[in-house]
């Protein structure tokens, strides 16, 4: 008997997998077509899918979107680094130490509650409107986002693997160099897809401060042109750019950690 | 492995003699039959006054044991195992991790070869019921973890682990990953890694508790040949009557928690341990002795 399609929680064949991801795709392409080319929605209202291919060389061509794209790209790489740098050693402490995350918790966990972009005007009052801002609130986003990750992933560490490394004779650090942080890394290592993500959105939003490059600047210059093919070139450009490093993080992943079950 | 083949302590049940029980078929006992009796000259372990009460996860004390005191006797060479016996959640384990280290007692002492247990040390080593391979490393390194911590040089590191890893039939899987093998195959790579440390104490606190029975079975047979190979004395916890009478030379019943020891018996040396052992009328009289001791009114 061939398996149910919509049976509950059944698995489907790779044909029937791949055949059902490819109707929202086109039922949306073809709509956008039949709406556009059909001239049922204007040019400057909703640009049809050549119009939005010829926004995309115009920006590429005309206004450098791929040193946009590299600007914006640096500026997401040194705020993952920083902050990395600091929510990595701080979570795994916090994570180990019960002490250490009280003394934290307490100041760190309503951050996260907080609506970032509100940060937006003290970052400007502190960091002026140039580089420094930009990576200070993408920075911030990240890092929120980064440490709580960090001290469940240390926490969500089986307690009998601790204790089997003391008894093995590792000292407190070994147990967090040796048997902690290697076992909690896949988890963090993942959670830097959702991160990969939420920077790519918040890049546009910090840019969009004194626009003068980037991604974000490319944003506004569609806005301030009226210019809705432009808009959509962003979109797309973005969105590619999101599922791209989403799969070479995930690549990395199943490379780095092959001693795990893999993930999808 | 190698190692002599030693004779398994006679351990006949006497009536009267200080913390046994009389082998009395069908006579439920309804009190406390155990005395401590601290008197070896050399101990191997000797628990004294052992209380030990706890802050648990939601930062409540937890009385798990109350007043525990017992001692093993150093015997080399013998391979001695003894069995704690008990209800499921009474506090059996707490007893094992205050002889580990794990947990202090807050009342009464641990001493292991005459000195005072203050903390973890590799001279106690210890295996969990969950599985505690660590993933991230190969079947092989997971053996080597206890030396590679303290550096010892990679040649003799190898040579080592290769002597365990065949002693517990792993050889041809050194250079797996945990997530292939199956339950059994990582308990074996725990009792490997383990051993390879040589402690005087091996804790294992149901480690066979989440098998099917036949691996159980196979797991039980591997630890009686190894118990006997090394000079080494296992104190085993578990709540299954069969595996207490199976693998213990002496058999402590414990209560429902706050963990008491109710009985000591000692099981007597039975000619062999092949599988047709657990079905024989001897086996199965000391069996039922167990189970009214586990089970009788108190």
């Amino acid at each position: 008997m061939a398996p149910e399609t919509f049976g509950l929680r059944t698995n489907l064949s790779q044909g029937t997998s791949f055949a059902l991801g490819l109707v929202s795709p086109i039922v949306l392409f073809g709509t956008w077509c039949g709406l556009t080319y059909g001239g049922f929605a204007p040019p400057d209202f909703l640009p049809s899918p050549t119009e939005v291919l010829r926004g995309i060389l115009q920006l590429f061509i005309e206004h450098d979107l791929w040193g946009a794209i590299l600007i914006s790209s640096r500026r997401i790489g040194i705020a993952f680094l920083l902050a990395s740098a600091i929510a990595l050693p701080l979570g795994v402490l916090m994570g180990s130490f019960q002490a250490v995350n009280r003394l934290f918790e307490p100041v760190v966990s309503p951050l996260r509650y907080m609506p970032i972009s509100a940060f937006i005007p003290l970052l400007i009052l502190w960091f002026g409107i140039y580089e420094k801002q930009k990576i200070a609130f993408l920075f911030l986003g990240v890092f929120v986002y980064l440490l709580p990750v960090v001290v469940t992933a240390i926490r969500a560490v089986p307690d009998e693997l601790v204790q089997t490394a003391l008894t093995l004779g590792a000292s407190k650090f070994q147990v967090i160099r040796t048997v902690l942080v290697p076992a909690a890394l896949p988890e963090i290592c993942d959670s830097f897809r959702v991160m990969n993500a939420i920077s790519w959105t918040y890049v546009i939003l910090a840019e969009a401060v004194n626009p003068e490059h980037g991604l974000g600047y490319m944003v506004e210059l569609a806005r301030t042109h009226q210019k809705a093919s432009w808009s959509f070139a962003g979109l797309f450009v973005i969105g590619g750019i999101g599922l791209i490093t989403d799969s070479a993080i995930r690549l990395f992943w199943n490379v780095a950690f092959r001693w795990k079950e893999k993930t999808t | 492995m190698s190692g002599p083949e030693t004779e398994r302590p006679a351990g006949t049940p006497q009536v009267g003699e200080p913390g046994t029980v009389a082998m009395t078929i069908g006579e439920g006992v309804a009190q406390a039959t155990y005395r401590p009796d601290l008197k070896a000259k050399n101990p191997k372990l000797r628990l004294s006054g052992v209380c030990v009460t706890y802050i648990g996860r939601d930062g409540h004390d937890t009385e798990a044991v109350r007043d525990v005191s017992f001692e093993i006797e150093d015997r080399p060479g013998v391979g001695e195992i003894v069995v704690f016996l008990g209800p499921s959640g009474c506090g059996k384990s707490t007893i094992l991790k205050a002889v580990a280290g794990l947990l202090p007692p807050t009342k009464g002492t641990v001493h292991v070869g005459g000195e005072l247990v203050k903390g973890v040390g590799r001279d106690r080593g210890m295996v969990f019921q969950a599985y505690t391979s660590f993933g991230w490393l190969t079947v092989r390194e997971n053996v080597e973890y206890g030396l590679r911590l303290r550096g010892v040089a990679p040649k003799e590191r190898s040579e080592r682990a290769d002597k365990y890893l065949s002693a517990v039939g792993l050889a041809d899987f050194a250079n797996r990953y945990p997530k292939d093998l199956s339950g059994g195959m990582k308990q074996r790579v725990a009792l490997a890694r383990t051993l390879i440390n040589q402690p005087r104490l091996v804790l294992m606190d149901e480690p066979f508790g989440a098998l099917d029975p036949q691996t159980r079975w196979g797991m039980q047979g591997l630890l009686l040949d190894i118990a006997r190979a090394e000079d080494n004395t296992t104190i085993f916890i578990t709540h299954d009557v069969s595996e207490a009478v199976y693998l213990a030379d002496t058999v402590y019943v414990l209560s429902a928690r706050p963990a008491r020891i109710l009985h000591r018996v000692n099981v007597p040396a039975f000619a062999n341990r092949e599988i047709s052992l657990k079905s024989s009328a001897e086996f199965r009289a000391v069996e039922r002795q167990l189970l009214d001791l586990l089970y009788a009114p108190s």
